[in-house]
């Protein structure tokens, strides 16, 4: 065997390894504690430098060092050694290091040896890990690089010392994945799908992920809007409420110690009273949620009608019974005029007018004092009329007191809200959202803080409105006798831009806004839409394929009831159709390897084909001998088989100096083919 | 007809090699040149197959419990890469053929090369073929030779064997295996070419000297002590067993084309020729050591032998040959000296490679 040195073949084994685990590891490495995914770049980058130099494997004491000291290391980080964030830091620590003490196998055989394939193994469980942390459209197409890497690797290594170019391997292998897609496809939407985990899940399954929380600190919903992540799309079936109409609700927050504000564990088994008023639109829509690992559901005010199993709290929002950490798609009803429990319990009011003391460090004095100004001024009119009249006044002082809308407000320090009101008079919602409720409070009107997403951008391409983490959005609600629950949102009254048509337009040139939405050019927006179409179809059809959309698929397929004992008819199927193709492609023919000389090939398809018509040579004949028995004993085919034989012979043994060697390959060639139609003559 | 098989230990080991020959044998025979096919190839998940299988159960577990719909696909797709590579590594066996090479003889203790011949005729590579001795590819340390067949080609792989003892070795089966493509499966398939070799006696170190010239046909008995050193006394026709390098080329050259016929090429000869002749006798073998058993004693003695034809032939001298019951003429040359050490490797075997009794070590001749 023509075989490269032993240590040119660890080099190249060792080449591909790396290739392969820096595929499946570079979209972990931002997921991994910062300190880890460095280490880990670096490992792996170390052992690509010391490729040049044949490095020996390290001591196995100094890797066992290694690997304890990353063992202590990232348990400190994360404070166990068990769960998702430990595990995939140690799996992707152990492959960096597997190739720090990789040895080539005892014997030389062109085979990789068992280092190689814990690295192959590892690589493949390491692909399972990027999906913690997103399972886009863009990682299903990296996942599917992965695999191909992996499979062109193994080719290559198992490929002895007569290894293809690259170009061919790489398209051995992809040939090889493509092949695989009619099966992979074909078990993913048969395969019974279970809901639920099999085994508990550790607590950090679902970290990370931004969102809405139930607190809101001055500046937490200016972070969150810097994120362009997805949080839910809609799509209404029917007509489709303004722009300015679109709340959805989250979080409803209560409690305010000064500073932070934050919900309050609502009454048990209590549910907030809807009054739908009749003739007023209402609105049917289905919403497709990320998973955010929270309990809430996000719906359009107020929900007058909703699907599964979500209950309504005191506060007005959807709630399910466990945390969405799935993504999760449920249809409701709603109508924006409906009265919110008009008639309160009161232990909800008391809730909803309750301050922090006013001595201390957030006490917010002026703000009180400001609350019990305006209540004083309208102290005079009807109770229904007063929270109106005050909210009024209040939102002329923001419209008219040079207060600003900005994502980039000062910082504020120990009264919050005062130094808001009367000092920087800059701020984003939740700044305004919170003096608002403060001050009616003070003036003695129940007043809260709503959390959620306003707003939204609708793809015309597939009609599904989607609406972002930067369209989170904070609100007031004030409670008026009668009327219930009324939404004021103070932000619309110095930016009615931020309502009616959006952030980007709301918030003034120079300040800092999310990539994608500052660059309005149609080509751009176009582009945009077409992939946020594309990935919500994957969202749809590949993501959220749970047990419930693989019913509804067998049951238009023609097969209702489908439980795992009725798939596995259909899954047999689709194994023995991939051993049927595995079985295809062991028994293929294939060509057959073409004789490198063209006289030869010529000649001996002449004289098969004189031999079907009974003018056979024998096997020791050679081509002089054939012609003259043919000349004597089948006079017809004398003349053809005496020029084919003399073309041949002076193709074969007398090739003239620099004389022209297509003539008689030509004539051969005419004559091979006259032997099969020809008549004798 | 049973053949011994490689020595191996442990009873299991050797219940399973003849449950496997019976099964394996009863299926398909062997023909020379051997084409692999459906009936001959078998296949199963190598090492490494296994252990993915299990990366790949353990990955679609941890995909239904965190619900990853790609760890699905991920897990589906590998599954399916690794069943078509099974056909494929089938694939890479099928339609090969064998033959066996010219076996090469040798002497006892050493390792012989028995060649083998692969050809395909199909228009892809099939790298990754690996040669070695035994039933199934756990046998001793895998493959000893490795051969990358390229389209539509032939080559050959030399697969050491040792040869321990003296007297004919029949070749033991012969397994060519392969992994290509993913290294998943392993495909195999046994051939037990109907060839063997003929294992020499070691020869004897350090050897008694030569005996001496015996006076032959009663003539002369002049006493050579170099080759080349003799006169050159006449021509005559070369025979088959004549070394080449005592040919008169010159006047090989000056023949014309007619008269060059290559079993008449003149031979030179040297006064030595005549000399006398040089028999190499059993019973001249200084008798071994007392107190050694007799199959043991037979074996010193043949020792001894060996190494006299060894330096005979090197003298380039003419010598006989004469054990118990067998003799060949006074002769020279490679094809002779073959003959010699092929008639002291089979000493005391029956034609069919059977131990026949041993004969007693002071039989006459």
């Amino acid at each position: 065997m023509s075989a490269p040195s032993a240590a040119g073949r660890q080099r190249t084994e060792l080449a591909w390894l790396l290739g392969v685990a820096a595929l499946v590891s570079a979209p972990l490495l931002p997921a991994l504690p910062p300190w880890a995914g460095i280490a880990v770049a670096v490992l792996l980058g170390g052992r690509a430098l010391l490729l040049r130099r044949d490095a020996a494997p390290l001591p196995p004491w100094l890797v066992l060092a290694g690997a304890l000291a990353v063992l202590a290391a990232v348990g400190l980080e994360f404070r166990t050694l068990f769960g998702r964030g430990p595990g995939v830091a140690l799996l992707a620590f152990l492959l960096a290091l597997k190739f720090y003490e990789f040895r080539p196998p005892p014997n030389p055989r062109p085979y990789p040896g068992r280092d190689a394939w814990v690295v192959i193994l590892l690589a493949c469980f390491l692909l399972l890990a990027q999906f913690f942390e997103s399972q886009s459209l863009v990682t299903g197409a990296w996942a599917f690089a992965c695999c191909t890497a992996i499979v062109v690797t193994l080719i290559r290594l198992h490929s002895g010392g007569q290894a293809p170019a690259p170009r061919a391997l790489v398209g051995r292998g992809l040939a090889l994945a493509l092949l695989a897609l009619p099966f992979m496809t074909a078990l993913y939407l048969l395969f019974p799908r279970i809901d639920g985990p099999l085994w508990g899940l550790p607590r950090d399954a679902f970290s990370g992920r931004s969102g809405l929380s139930d607190t809101m600190a001055p500046g937490s919903i200016a972070k969150l809007i810097q994120s362009g992540e997805i949080a839910f799309r809609v799509r209404f079936d029917g007509p489709t409420p303004a722009k300015s109409l679109l709340y959805f609700r989250g979080p409803v927050l209560e409690a305010f110690d000064g500073r932070t504000w934050s919900a309050l564990p609502p009454p048990r088994r209590a549910t907030a009273a809807i009054a739908a008023v009749p003739g007023q639109p209402d609105y049917a829509y289905t919403l497709t949620l990320e998973p955010h690992g929270n309990r809430w559901l996000l719906a359009l005010d107020h929900p007058t009608a909703w699907q599964g199993d979500a209950r309504l709290a005191a506060t007005g929002e959807l709630q399910s019974d466990a945390p969405v950490v799935k993504r999760l798609r449920y249809e409701a009803r709603a109508q924006p005029a409906a009265r919110l429990a008009a008639d309160e319990m009161p232990a909800m009011l008391e809730r909803a007018l309750r301050l922090p003391l006013a001595i201390g460090e957030h006490g917010n004095p002026r703000a009180r004092a400001l609350g019990a100004a305006l209540s004083q001024e309208t102290a005079r009119l009807p109770t229904a009329e007063r929270p109106y009249r005050i909210a009024a006044l209040l939102l002329e002082r923001f419209r008219n007191d040079g207060f600003t809308y900005s994502l980039t407000p000062p910082l504020l320090g120990a009264n919050p809200v005062d130094e808001f009101l009367f000092g920087t008079r800059r701020g984003f919602c939740e700044h305004f959202a919170s003096a608002f409720v403060v001050v009616m409070r003070a003036a003695g009107v129940p007043a809260r803080v709503v959390t959620g997403y306003q707003g939204g951008e609708r793809n015309p391409l597939d009609d599904f409105w989607v609406v972002r983490q930067s369209d989170a959005h904070a609100w007031a609600e004030v409670w008026a006798p009668g009327d219930g629950w009324v939404r004021m949102d103070p932000t619309a009254a110095v930016s009615p831009a931020r309502v009616e048509s959006g952030l980007a337009d709301a918030t003034p040139l120079g300040e800092p806004l999310p990539p994608l939405m500052r660059v309005d050019w149609p080509l751009l927006r176009q582009l945009r839409y077409r992939w946020e179409a594309a990935q919500n179809g994957w969202n749809q059809w590949v993501l959220g394929y749970n047990s419930q959309r693989q019913q509804d698929l067998l049951e238009r397929l023609g097969w209702p009831d489908a439980d795992w004992r009725r798939l596995l008819p259909l899954l047999t199927a689709a194994c023995g159709a991939l051993l049927a193709l595995a079985g295809l492609a062991a028994a293929w023919p294939g060509r057959r390897a073409a004789p490198a000389d063209v006289p030869g090939r010529l000649w001996q398809s002449l004289c098969r084909r004189l031999a079907r018509r009974g003018v056979a040579r024998a096997p020791h004949e050679g081509p002089a001998d054939f012609a003259r028995r043919v000349a004597v004993q089948f006079p017809a085919w004398g003349p053809l088989v005496d020029e084919a034989a003399a073309c041949y012979i002076q193709l074969r043994y007398r090739p003239p100096e620099g004389a022209d060697q297509r003539r008689p390959l030509a004539r051969l060639r005419a004559l091979a083919r006259a032997a099969l139609f020809r008549r004798p003559r | 007809m049973t053949r011994p098989l490689p020595a191996r230990s442990g009873f299991l080991r050797r219940w399973r090699d003849r449950a496997l020959e019976r099964w394996l044998y009863g299926r398909a025979p062997d023909t020379v040149p051997l084409t692999l096919g459906q009936r001959r190839i078998y296949i199963l998940p190598s090492g490494a197959g296994l252990g993915f299988a299990a990366t790949l159960a353990t990955m679609l577990l941890a995909a239904v419990n965190y619900d990853l719909g790609l760890g699905y696909a991920v897990v589906f797709l590998l599954a399916g890469v690794g069943t078509l590579g099974m056909g494929l590594t089938y694939r890479n066996l099928a339609g090969l053929t064998l033959t066996a090479g010219p076996t090469e003889n040798g002497m006892a203790g050493t390792t012989l090369g028995v060649v083998l011949r692969a050809s395909q005729r199909r228009s892809e590579p099939r790298p990754g073929l690996g040669f070695g001795f035994g039933f199934a590819p756990t046998d001793g340390d895998g493959p000893t030779a490795w051969l990358d067949l390229a389209a539509g080609s032939e080559a050959e792989v030399v697969l050491p064997l040792a040869a321990p003892k003296r007297g004919p070795l029949p070749i033991p089966p012969i397994r060519v295996e392969s992994r290509y493509p993913l290294g998943l499966f392993t495909a195999w398939s046994i051939w037990r070419p109907t060839v063997s070799a003929l294992v020499y006696p070691a020869p004897a170190d350090p050897a008694p000297p030569l005996p001496p010239q015996a006076a032959g046909s009663g003539a002369r008995s002049t006493r050579r002590t170099q080759a080349g050193n003799e006169d050159f006394a006449g021509l005559r026709p070369r025979t088959p067993a004549d070394p080449l390098r005592h040919v008169a080329w010159k006047l090989v050259a000056r023949q014309g084309d007619g008269e060059r016929r290559r079993s008449e090429l003149p031979l030179k000869q040297f006064e030595s020729d005549a000399a006398g002749e040089l028999w190499l006798r059993w019973e001249d073998v200084p008798p071994p050591a007392t107190g050694l058993a007799p199959e043991q004693a037979l074996e010193k003695r043949l020792a001894v032998l060996c190494a006299w034809v060894l330096a005979a032939d090197a003298l380039d001298a003419p010598y006989g040959l004469r054990l118990p019951g067998t003799a060949l003429p006074p002769s020279r040359g490679e094809a002779h000296r073959e003959a010699c050490l092929a008639r002291l490797a089979l000493f005391g075997f029956a034609d069919d490679g059977v131990p026949a009794t041993m004969p007693a070590p002071e039989m006459a001749p």
